[in-house]
């Protein structure tokens, strides 16, 4: 699924790296910029509208492996959206980012979701609803339950988190690689029922995909 | 013997021919390459020492001097000075508009002060559009948002529902404004109706509805601001067709009313339009398709951005402060649509209505959702609306600015906040400036982006008008690099060229380490002008040497700024061994880090060696 990197002279040689290209969507001024900043940098700035798409990488050390984060943060207005579906086709997981007050941020992530849904199957890319700025709490217009409910049924992982206050973004990260991981296992076991040629057959399939 | 001579010669001819041709297609290619290149750049070469040293640029006194006798300089050696030097900070406001073709060189003070009173005029103009459209834009979401509020604490979000009742909002406060024009005293109505109608969504709440009652209450608050209210005709909680139609028909007299009114005063201010106006007026269901004409004949012009063709336009002033227009926007927008009032109903009594027929299924289109009721009611609200003032935006035009509105609003705010110019007070200027530059460009829109390009000039310049007309100027290039143009593209294939040639040892490795081609981590450099990799000092001498440049060295000269860049780096990127992403995130991290006073020499240099390589071919 994900492109393995085999580390050469490391003791941890043992335990494996996956790298993994992860892409922020939403309205514009939902936070996802900040979102990939809180999460790389852990700092909040005001940041300048995204213009194309701006890109990060994370590392993530955890006990079965170690997962690379690459990161796109996209341009929120759709006049972009040429421009970036050229960098993230073949993206691992999406965020889909709207921002818990403004209700309308919520119906354009329910689009982009359609969008997804058109490009990926189900087991190609792991979603997760984010619903930013919980700061705001006391302009919130989407109810948490709101949120929660459509993710349930849609399949999608769902977290509320600010930026701004450093609240669950890390989980949230935390939980698609958790997700990405799992899928991986499940997909090695499968493969490993059907022998070990398919094994290298399925990865060398999913290097052309994410380059 | 003899096949061992055959198989040498045969050999000889075979590497002989592969090496010629070979010769042969890179000859071809340099030639290609070469044709390809000259293109972007001025043939003629111009020194930094001739007449003299030009290294400390456009200095005060020389333009002082310039200013005094326009004769002492040519123009093509301040334009040397400023491509070797810059231009000195003191007189950057009064030399970018000369770089940007607001003035030409050459002009007289009279002349300038000509194109700056033309400019201003223009300006104004455009202010006073659009603000009359955010006007309405403002009244529309007042009352979509107190029908939201309502929707939201009843508990049933029907999405596609307020979608609708929005779409119907702008046929509300199209003929509600147009009331406020038709006099003060209607204006002071109005302002009642909004807020009893926000009274009526709010006791609309406890009613259970179902999707069919839920369109019938649609109806119902469409017609709240006609008047009904006052009228004391409409009970709020009353759903039920019979009461709908009462409504409507109570709608219908009190608008005849008004334009009774309205005709009256006409007849006073303008003699010219009193037939018109008044013929239009007396029967008391217009024909509506004619209205509809008119209605879409009107939404054209502003459309287009045209001014009223009648000389006898009565500006209205606006102020020079614009914190003070702003404060009262809606007294601005009032007396605006007042004063339009005669022009455009001169227009009027011009336009035969048949000669528009066929445009009626375009309107018709645009209200998709009404029932048939309702598109009556539309019809005879927009013909009293269009008979009594004349100034009309489109619902289209209403939407598209609206959206464009919010955008510019989001980004606005958050244009560069920690530059210390930036004070509500200017960032209102940059609102402003952009707001005037989208609705003379509607078509395109606002782009992300385009604030960034704007604020340098707004900051050098510190002047609505002048900014505007520059900024106007600046985006005749610019426009093309943002997503509805294609100049990124061409930008990133003339990158490759001229990495291949001048760098070919960069080149590979880009070529080796994955799929280059895009040259993707240029593309806010070009979109932007270097804006977000720069700090703004250097931001102003970069931009001003890149508008010097088009006239002393090359056209293109952002592609050697970014040339100079990636070359100022090449070592970095080479021992690293980078790949795609690698030089992406390499960038990022070095914004506004750059030393840009050797990136412009750099560049400079490039130029100069291109120039010298195509020279010697």
């Amino acid at each position: 699924m994900a492109r393995k990197e085999i580390p050469g002279t490391s003791l941890e040689g043992i335990r494996p790296t996956y790298v993994y290209k992860v892409v922020l969507l939403g309205n514009t001024s939902v936070g996802k910029s900040s979102l990939a900043y809180r999460y790389v940098k852990n700092d909040f700035k005001e940041s300048l509208p995204t213009v194309g798409c701006s890109f990060f990488t994370q590392m993530i050390n955890l006990e079965v492996a170690t997962v690379k984060f690459e990161i796109w943060d996209t341009a929120g207005q759709e006049k972009y959206r040429s421009v970036c579906h050229l960098y993230y086709r073949g993206a691992h997981a999406a965020l889909l980012v709207y921002d818990i007050a403004n209700k309308e941020t919520l119906s354009r992530a329910k689009l982009w979701l359609r969008d997804l849904e058109k490009e990926f199957l189900p087991d190609e890319i792991v979603i997760a609803l984010v619903g930013n700025k919980t700061d705001l709490a006391a302009e919130r217009e989407v109810n948490t339950e709101e949120g929660e409910e459509f993710a349930r049924t849609k399949g999608l992982l769902f977290m509320e988190t600010s930026a701004k206050t450093n609240h669950q973004v890390n989980d949230i990260f935390m939980a698609i690689a958790q997700e990405l991981l799992q899928r991986e296992q499940e997909k090695a076991s499968a493969q490993s029922l059907h022998g070990r040629s398919t094994v290298d057959l399925g990865e060398s399939g999913a290097r052309t995909g994410c380059c | 013997r003899a096949p061992l001579k055959l198989l040498c010669d045969n050999m000889k001819y075979q590497i002989l021919s592969r090496a010629f041709y070979g010769w042969l297609a890179y000859c071809r290619h340099l030639s290609t390459v070469r044709t390809h290149l000259s293109a972007l750049v001025n043939h003629n070469i111009v020194s930094p020492d001739v007449p003299c040293n030009a290294s400390s640029g456009l200095t005060v006194d020389i333009w002082q001097r310039y200013l005094q006798d326009s004769t002492s300089y040519e123009d093509q050696e301040l334009l040397r000075l400023i491509y070797y030097g810059g231009i000195q900070h003191e007189i950057r406001k009064a030399v970018w508009p000369f770089l940007l073709g607001h003035y030409q060189f050459g002009m007289t003070e009279a002349e300038r002060k000509e194109a700056d009173d033309q400019i201003r005029t223009c300006y104004e103009h455009t202010m006073a559009e659009w603000l009359g459209c955010e006007a309405i834009v403002r009244q529309r979401e007042k009352e979509s948002h107190a029908a939201a509020l309502a929707k939201c604490s009843s508990g049933a979000s029907l999405d596609s529902h307020i979608q609708r009742m929005m779409h119907r909002d702008s046929t509300i406060s199209n003929e509600s404004s147009q009331s406020c024009s038709s006099g003060r005293q209607n204006h002071a109505r109005l302002q009642s109706d909004s807020s009893s109608s926000t009274q009526v969504f709010e006791s609309v709440d406890d009613v259970e509805q179902t999707e069919a009652d839920a369109q019938l209450e649609d109806g119902k608050q469409s017609k709240i601001p006609n008047g009904t209210v006052p009228n004391g005709t409409c009970s709020p909680d009353s759903g039920h067709p019979s009461s709908q139609n009462f409504s409507i028909a109570s709608g219908f007299s009190e608008r005849s009313f008004s334009n009774e009114d309205s005709a009256l005063e006409m007849n006073k201010s303008s003699a010219s339009s009193q037939g018109k106006a008044g013929g239009s007026d007396v029967p008391a269901p217009p024909d509506p398709d004619g209205a509809r004409q008119e209605e879409k004949l009107q939404g054209q012009d502003s459309l287009e951005g045209e001014f009223p063709t009648g000389g006898s336009v009565d500006f209205v002033p606006v102020g020079e402060s614009s914190a003070g227009v702003l404060r009262d926007r809606d007294a601005v927008a009032l007396t605006v649509v007042e004063s339009w009032a005669d022009s455009e109903a001169e227009k009027q009594s011009l336009v035969e209505s048949e000669d528009n027929l066929s445009e009626e299924p375009e309107m018709e289109s645009l209200y998709p959702q009404l029932d048939s009721l309702a598109v009556a009611d539309l019809a005879n609200s927009e013909a009293s609306a269009v008979s009594s003032t004349g100034v009309t935006y489109s619902p289209e035009l209403l939407d598209m600015y609206t959206v464009n509105l919010h955008r510019i609003e989001k980004d606005v705010q958050r244009c560069d906040r920690n530059y210390w110019y930036f004070t509500p007070a200017n960032l209102e200027k940059l609102r402003n400036i952009m707001c005037s530059y989208i609705w003379q460009h509607i078509e395109i829109g606002y782009v992300q982006g385009m604030c960034d390009l704007l604020a340098p000039l707004l900051v050098i310049l510190d002047d609505e008008a002048l900014a505007f007309s520059c900024f106007t100027e600046l985006m005749k290039r610019m426009n093309q690099n943002f997503p509805h143009g294609g100049a990124m593209d061409t930008h990133f294939a003339n990158m490759r060229s001229l990495i291949q040639i001048l760098d070919s040892e960069l080149f590979e490795l880009m070529h080796q380490n994955g799929d280059y081609t895009h040259f993707y981590f240029c593309y806010r450099w070009f979109l932007l002008d270097f804006k977000r990799e720069l700090v703004y000092d250097d931001v102003f001498a970069v931009w001003e040497t890149i508008w010097a440049a088009a006239h002393v060295s090359s056209a293109h000269y952002v592609l050697f700024i970014a040339l100079a860049l990636v070359e100022m780096y090449r070592d970095i990127i080479l021992e690293n061994n980078m790949d795609f992403t690698d030089i992406i995130k390499f960038f990022n991290e070095m914004a506004e880090r750059h030393n840009t006073k050797q990136i412009l020499k750099l560049a400079r240099d490039l130029v100069y060696k291109v120039q010298t390589l195509i020279e010697n071919k």
